[in-house]
């Protein structure tokens, strides 16, 4: 039973991880290294930081978010994170699907009992 | 400034590597996250007051944060599954620019106000029937470009515009027959029909809004009951004035002195001017009011 619970929470995280990644960005930019440590920091989302820097090349690359490097006074350049227009929409969508999808569920959950 | 050793280097320049190779199908730029990926050991260096980076301290860093194989390969289908049907000119057409066509026409002319009754005595009725081709309007632009953040307060909009729009076409229904006889055999007749299309259109338009940015599945469209209520409500503080107005001004008329005085002081209070005039002078409207008479 174990097993099978750790197995859902993996498919669960990994298709909540982008939507998390763009709701974060929803109210401000974030720089990198402040983004991945809030999104390691969320409970239950048992991500760790190796696995958020591909992931915000990828919504990069597809044009989620945007990025630009900014020198910091306190260390190393920060890289900020920013959602795009397409990105901002993508995210309403996914959050929308979300919300329907959890709807449904508790629905079911409802009838169940 | 922080300096790395160059056992330090080596170590994440192995670390790079496999991830180079656990990333080809990943959809990621992999010189993009090892620059990320140095930054963050930087930055990590940095807060805990590190001058020289060591071998041991990459191995640290990098072991708490992870190894990049774990990813996922990208999806092959991006989240947003463009396959919605999207309402197309027929519906703007009908939808909008009918009903527009039919209040600007009326305005103009008061064609059905002279010759059977007036659909839009005072401004506040013209405001509320260019409501309809306004929400729809919306409804149609909004999923046309995709955009699901207006997604409900469209569907309160869109609500609201089904229940004006019923109103109306219930209130048009005796003409609709000879307007179809009328445009059958002559080609006109289609102004009367305004609020039928725009109705329908509003309905269609509504399930358009359902299925838009909820997945294939659907999700109810919020704002039907409450846009249906507005709507009931807005129509019942602008229609019932009028035949307030009437009983008013026949208590007024009464020949029993009490009736009569009650009937003055509940015209005063609550009696439309407009309704008196038109009532007195015929079908003239907001007398002084109206820029397109």
């Amino acid at each position: 039973m174990s097993d099978f619970f750790d197995n859902w929470t993996v498919q669960v995280r990994k298709g909540l991880l982008e939507l998390c990644i763009l709701n974060a960005l929803a109210e401000k930019e974030r720089y990198g290294y402040e983004l991945v440590k809030t999104l390691v920091a969320l409970q239950g989302m048992g991500v760790t930081e190796g696995t958020l820097y591909p992931l915000l090349s990828r919504l990069r690359v597809q044009g989620l978010i945007s990025s630009r490097l900014e020198e910091s006074s306190e260390g190393p350049a920060r890289k900020y994170y920013a959602l795009t227009r397409d990105g901002i929409r993508t995210m309403a969508i996914m959050n929308d699907y979300l919300e329907a999808l959890n709807d449904g569920a508790k629905k079911l959950r409802r009838k169940g009992t | 400034m922080t300096e790395w050793t160059n056992p330090a280097k080596a170590a994440f320049e192995r670390y790079c590597s496999r991830m180079r190779e656990s990333m080809v199908n990943s959809g990621a730029d992999a010189s993009e996250v090892i620059e990320d990926l140095k930054r963050h050991i930087e930055t990590e260096a940095e807060a805990a007051q590190l001058r020289m980076v060591t071998e041991e301290d990459v191995r640290r860093i990098l072991a708490r944060i992870g190894d990049p194989a774990l990813l996922q390969e990208a999806p092959k289908q991006s989240v947003v599954e463009p396959t919605q049907k999207r309402p197309g000119i027929v519906v703007l057409l009908f939808g909008v620019f009918l009903p527009i066509a039919a209040i600007v026409i009326e305005l103009a002319t008061h064609m059905c106000a002279a010759a059977f009754f007036d659909p839009i005595p005072t401004l506040w009725h013209v405001f509320l029937v260019f409501l309809v081709p306004l929400a729809n309007f919306g409804a149609w632009w909004a999923v046309r470009i995709g955009h699901p953040a207006w997604r409900n307060r469209l569907g309160l909009a869109n609500g609201l515009a089904i229940g004006i729009g019923a109103y109306y076409t219930l209130l048009y229904l005796p003409l609709m027959l000879p307007a179809v006889f009328a445009l059958l055999f002559f080609g006109w007749g289609l102004l009367p029909m305004a609020p039928l299309f725009s109705l329908i259109s509003a309905i269609a338009l509504r399930s358009r809004l359902s299925e838009f940015g909820a997945g294939r599945e659907g999700h109810r469209l919020p704002g039907l009951w409450c846009g249906l209520a507005g709507a009931a409500i807005a129509l019942a503080i602008i229609v019932l004035p009028v035949p307030a107005t009437h009983y008013f001004a026949r208590m007024a008329a009464s020949a029993t002195p009490a009736v009569s005085s009650r009937g003055i002081h509940w015209l005063r209070a609550f009696g439309q001017e407009q309704t008196l005039l038109r009532d007195c002078y015929g079908t003239g409207r907001w007398i002084g009011e109206n820029p397109l008479s």
